[in-house]
């Protein structure tokens, strides 16, 4: 019986000062397919923002004669401040629509594994070219994009299932850190979401939910909502306060860990597809795919 | 036994992607926790506010503890600026409204005629709405939700209340511009108002069959495309109020 074949690794191990340096959380290294998967559900997610929920309304967006244009928003870019936005130098009449290609061309490459760090940390300056000069059409989704950009960029997440990918018999390993930093922002973007409800009458109460389910507007289901009786609304809201604040114990726990991640999924596509949340939904979506054991098909397929 | 922990290499890369990673990991948490640490508003900091966050004011009597915690909060600050990883995560707090609030774009022309111009997303039947898909319009819904979101909580038995709406329209103007201008696009109006229309939500104590409460307008602000100049509605005084480019 031949020896199971090595680990490769991939990429640039950290180097950390004293005690640091053994910080095993950090510093472990993660099988390649996890980023891998992570990559291709960005880019699928950003593909879908930028065909289904931009190109239709490009013009719209981002010319001076709508709801957009390069000086629209001078404010966000007052002295004292940091925003920046590669449309504030490109001219209104061909900038966003050449900004569009290079994104949707970036995300493309993200999606077939071509040089993920440099189609990631363009898809990077893009969004956030993009999310900077029109602020008023983004919510919370676009500064998730922002982070899974960076993420998917300098993870090393063309080490597998892609055009670049590496050919090893034995299991590829990238660095770790980078999908513990976006761990580390998801947990805080869970767990302060659920302090500021927590903090609030109407979550306490739970009619918060009973009334964003029947807004007219935010709800895409207003119709299906008056089936559900009044406890049910209630209960989402204190149940969404609960699985956010505990988010980040439940992580500690396998079984509860299970319980959590398959209800933020569950979460999320329900906001999806009830809520006018959108991209938020999407791109939050995405992240999960990190917590899906994709390497056992390797394993799997070896031992075929 | 857990495997050992990949060699990082020489030089200073590995050194480099060390400290970011580092920094990285402690940046999200750092920075909400300082929303939580009152900071004094600089002028920049307002008009409009770009963070809904912000604890504002102070945490100690000590100038040297205020300001060091400040300039922290600075470096923060400018990081999520620099990098799109701004944070902050209030969705749906402190509070929902009881009603939809609908923005209505009203032309005002010469001869005395008006125009209405609705959102998109205005249900044609509040009691027998229909399904939307997502993320189709997800990006002009955030657009109008940024400006509807400041009078969420308006009501007609309130209105002396009201009296900090022409504050709120005044950090919103440029969003409130940018969409009555689009809204009246070709018309030739001379006047354009922004209006909220409210249609109230069922209580959920309501019966079933139980009539929808009747809805009602409320004026926000008029802007006028010949000179780009903008006024908003104070409820309170029943009086509209010219918005200076920028208010101190």
């Amino acid at each position: 019986m031949s020896a199971a074949p090595e680990p490769l690794f991939v990429g640039t191990q950290p180097r950390l000062p004293g005690a640091l340096g053994r910080w095993r959380w950090l510093l472990a290294p993660v099988p390649a397919e996890r980023v891998a998967a992570l990559r291709i559900a960005v880019a699928v997610c950003a593909l879908l923002d930028l065909f289904v929920g931009t190109l239709p309304q490009l013009h719209a967006f981002y010319r001076p004669d709508a709801l957009g244009g390069s000086g629209a928003f001078e404010s966000r870019f007052r002295a004292g401040h940091h925003y920046w936005s590669l449309l504030r130098v490109l001219p209104d009449e061909w900038g966003p629509q050449a900004l569009f290609a290079l994104f949707a061309s970036a995300a493309t490459g993200l999606l077939v594994g071509w040089r993920p760090l440099v189609c990631g940390l363009v898809c990077w300056v893009c969004a956030v070219s993009f999310w900077n000069v029109n602020n008023g059409l983004c919510n919370g989704g676009d500064q998730v994009r922002n982070a899974l950009f960076l993420a998917v960029a300098l993870a090393h997440s063309g080490a597998a299932w892609g055009v670049q990918a590496r050919r090893h018999a034995g299991p590829v390993l990238v660095p770790g850190w980078p999908v513990k930093v976006l761990l580390v922002q998801f947990c805080c973007l869970y767990v302060f979401s659920g302090i500021y409800k927590l903090m609030s009458n109407g979550w306490q109460t739970g009619y918060v939910m009973y009334f964003v389910n029947h807004d007219l507007e935010w709800c895409l289901t207003p119709n299906l909502s008056a089936l559900l009786p009044v406890w049910v609304h209630r209960a989402s809201a204190w149940v969404t306060i609960g699985w956010e604040i505990g988010f980040p114990v439940f992580l500690a726990f396998r079984r509860a860990r299970l319980v959590a991640l398959w209800l933020g999924a569950f979460f999320h596509v329900v906001t999806f597809v009830t809520l006018e949340v959108g991209h938020f939904a999407l791109y939050s979506l995405a992240f999960y795919a990190v917590f899906v054991p994709w390497e056992r098909w390797r394993t799997h397929a070896a031992r075929a | 036994m857990a495997e050992p922990l990949p060699k990082p290499r020489a030089g200073v890369l590995p050194w480099l992607v060390g400290a970011f990673a580092l920094w990285q990991v402690a940046f999200p948490v750092l920075a909400n926790l300082f929303e939580f640490v009152p900071r004094r508003a600089a002028p920049e900091d307002h008009f409009p506010e770009l963070s809904a966050t912000q604890q504002w004011g102070r945490f100690t009597r000590s100038d040297a503890l205020q300001t060091v915690s400040e300039r922290a909060g600075d470096a923060l600050c400018a990081w999520g600026e620099l990098t799109g990883l701004d944070q902050g995560w209030n969705m749906f707090t402190p509070d929902f409204p009881p009603h939809t609030v609908v923005p209505v774009a009203e032309s005002h022309f010469a001869d005395g005629r008006t125009e209405r111009a609705w959102s998109r997303f205005a249900p044609a039947n509040p009691d027998a709405p229909g399904a939307r898909w997502p993320l189709v319009h997800d990006r002009e819904f955030n657009f109008e939700a940024n400006i509807t979101m400041f009078g969420w909580h308006y009501h007609p038995d309130a209105r002396a209340a009201w009296g900090h709406l022409p504050t709120r329209v005044s950090e919103n103007r440029e969003l409130v511009r940018a969409w009555l201008n689009w809204k009246s696009r070709g018309t030739g109006a001379h006047e354009v108002r922004l209006i909220f229309h409210y249609i109230p939500t069922r209580l959920p104590n309501d019966a079933p069959d139980a009539p929808r409460r009747p809805s009602y307008e409320l004026q926000v602000a008029k802007w006028f495309p010949a000179t780009g100049a903008l006024e908003a509605f104070d409820p309170g005084a029943a009086r509209w109020v010219p918005l200076k480019a920028r208010t101190p």
